[in-house]
């Protein structure tokens, strides 16, 4: 596929879609990966897609067809962002620091949406924002394992997108039987596949609740309705809720081949990280891990969409539905019987953990924050200095957590 | 021209008028006339289907070098294509320009093809 071509399309697609990732040994690394992935899963050369590295603000990953050829357009700041999140987790920087990454990638979306004035405005509080207590020393010890685990993200979601090509058959015919066979497996499971409806709700009733618990005391206590209102949305929408996932899964074709390319690209990871030491419920984890880094990323870029009124647009159900589904099917399917359970504990810990330290700032304190700036600036045009103004008063306050909001 | 059509707010418009390209992505099924679309400007527009990562389906997307004549024939499609409820997008420098209407096609298209950022 031509190069320019692709350059050509993504300047016109993304915010500074022209920024091709420079040849570095990042790039090589990521090269290697790509064919790593690729002889994992026992492709020959035939026609299977290329790769192209970007490097651009929006963090994507998608697959192009032009003319017939594939190509995987991975974004080098994607792995980056992964990188990031599973830092401020498994280290539990303070919400400030969270809290202005957000808002970095907050200007991006909104730059996207044509607002340039808002965009100005965010871009500025991710410059400003006051932070305090970054802990260097322990995200410096935690290094070797988030780099394992953002490893691990990454090969997930380039194995996902070679997988579909897998499945249109480009590769078919230099396709190992040993994938063939697999992907062949996961279709008859997923065929077979009836999910326990009822267990899938009382399991995200109980992850929601544990995430609310695990709130520390202070900010627990502007939330004591939030629980009681998280468990009445769930009871009364489970019926709904049943038909609607259930709707998705018989109706959906798409849906079902993202599955599809999830438990494929999950079976290749564990193969692959299991030789390097790493043990099952690890890296069953870590990709839920990345699951919850990519419903982040689409609740920051949901708070600009609905601030540029472009709320139907949101990819976050699609991500949050596989997800939810994933977790249930990798537990029968990928963990044997014995290990069923801790890959259960591992993916509830995980969920708390990413919801207190990263999730919860996003759902809840990213929107509030950029509300109360935007109210602050009015219809003002963006102006450093004024600007600079509104987020010393709102930063003046910014510990304090927000009201309940009305979910409705 | 009417107010509710502001489009777009942003310099990013008049900054990519040296190629004058634009992305212009149509949601759902492949839109009507684009087979004599292409046939016609053959050497203007490239075929793009694209699906990110969260997507469930590829969508159409088509990369446009904007003239004078294919913006005409353009128009026509995503008109079409809005009135059954679909909805089209532009982007220039990743940046979507909002508001685009069946009404407006046009409009919108033959601003940004004569650099100019679209708007009332």
């Amino acid at each position: 596929m031509d190069h320019n071509l692709v350059h050509r399309y993504l300047s016109q697609a993304r915010i500074g879609g022209d920024l091709a990732a420079i040849a570095s040994p990042i790039t090589e690394a990521y090269e290697s990966t790509f064919a790593e992935v690729k002889r994992g899963l026992r492709f020959g050369n035939g026609s299977f897609p290329d790769l192209f590295l970007a490097y651009t603000p929006e963090a994507r990953v998608e697959t192009l067809e032009i003319g017939g050829d594939q190509m995987i357009v991975y974004d080098q700041y994607l792995g980056q962002s992964f990188n990031r999140l599973n830092d401020f987790a498994l280290a539990e920087w303070p919400q400030s620091y969270v809290i202005q990454w957000g808002f970095k990638h907050l200007a991006v979306a909104l730059a996207g949406f044509g607002d340039t004035d808002a965009a100005g405005a965010a871009l500025l509080c991710s410059q400003v924002w006051p932070v305090e207590g970054r802990p260097y020393e322990r995200s410096r010890e935690l290094r070797p394992g988030r780099s394992m685990v953002t490893a691990i993200q990454e090969h997930f979601v380039l194995a996902h997108e070679c997988v579909h090509a897998a499945i249109a058959g480009r590769a078919g015919e230099v396709m190992g039987p040993e994938v063939s066979e697999m992907i062949d497996e996961v279709a008859a499971f997923l065929d077979a596949y009836e999910p326990d409806l009822q267990a899938f709700n009382e399991l995200m009733i109980r992850d929601e609740m544990r995430a609310v618990q695990a709130l520390s005391e202070d900010k627990r206590g502007n939330l004591d309705d939030l629980e009681e209102l998280l468990r009445t949305r769930r009871e009364k929408g489970a019926a709904a809720q049943d038909r609607s996932v259930a709707e998705m899964l018989a109706r959906n074709p798409g849906l079902r081949e993202e599955l599809l390319c999830d438990q494929v690209a999950a079976s290749f990871v564990v193969a692959k990280f299991s030789k390097h030491g790493a043990d099952l419920p690890t890296i069953l984890a870590s990709i839920l891990h990345g699951f919850h880094n990519l419903t982040s990323l689409n609740l920051i870029r949901g708070i600009a969409r609905k601030w540029c009124g472009r709320s139907h647009d949101s990819d976050l159900d699609s991500v949050v539905v596989r997800k939810g589904i994933w977790r249930t099917v990798m537990r029968e399917f990928e963990a044997p019987p014995e290990l069923s359970e801790e890959v259960h504990e591992r993916f509830v810990e995980i969920t708390e953990l990413h919801a207190r330290t990263v999730g919860d700032h996003f759902v809840f304190i990213l929107p509030y924050e950029f509300d109360r700036l935007m109210a602050k600036m009015g219809s003002e045009k963006f102006d450093r200095e004024s600007t600079l103004d509104a987020i010393r008063a709102i930063a003046s306050q910014a510990t304090e957590m927000p009201a309940v909001p009305d979910l409705g | 021209m009417e107010k509710e059509a502001v489009l777009c707010n942003c310099s990013a418009v008049e900054n990519a008028q040296s190629s004058q390209e634009v992305v212009v992505g149509f949601e759902g099924a492949e839109p009507g006339g684009l087979a004599e679309l292409l046939a016609d400007h053959a050497g203007e527009i490239t075929v793009v289907r694209a699906k990110g990562f969260e997507a469930f389906e590829f969508g159409t997307e088509l990369l446009v070098v904007l003239g004078p004549t294919v913006v005409i024939q353009l128009a026509s499609i995503i008109k079409t294509h809005l009135k059954t409820s679909r909805r089209v997008r532009i982007k220039v420098d990743g940046v979507e320009i909002e508001g685009v209407t069946a009404d407006k096609a046009l409009e919108v298209l033959k601003e940004i093809q004569a650099g100019r950022t679209p708007e009332v």
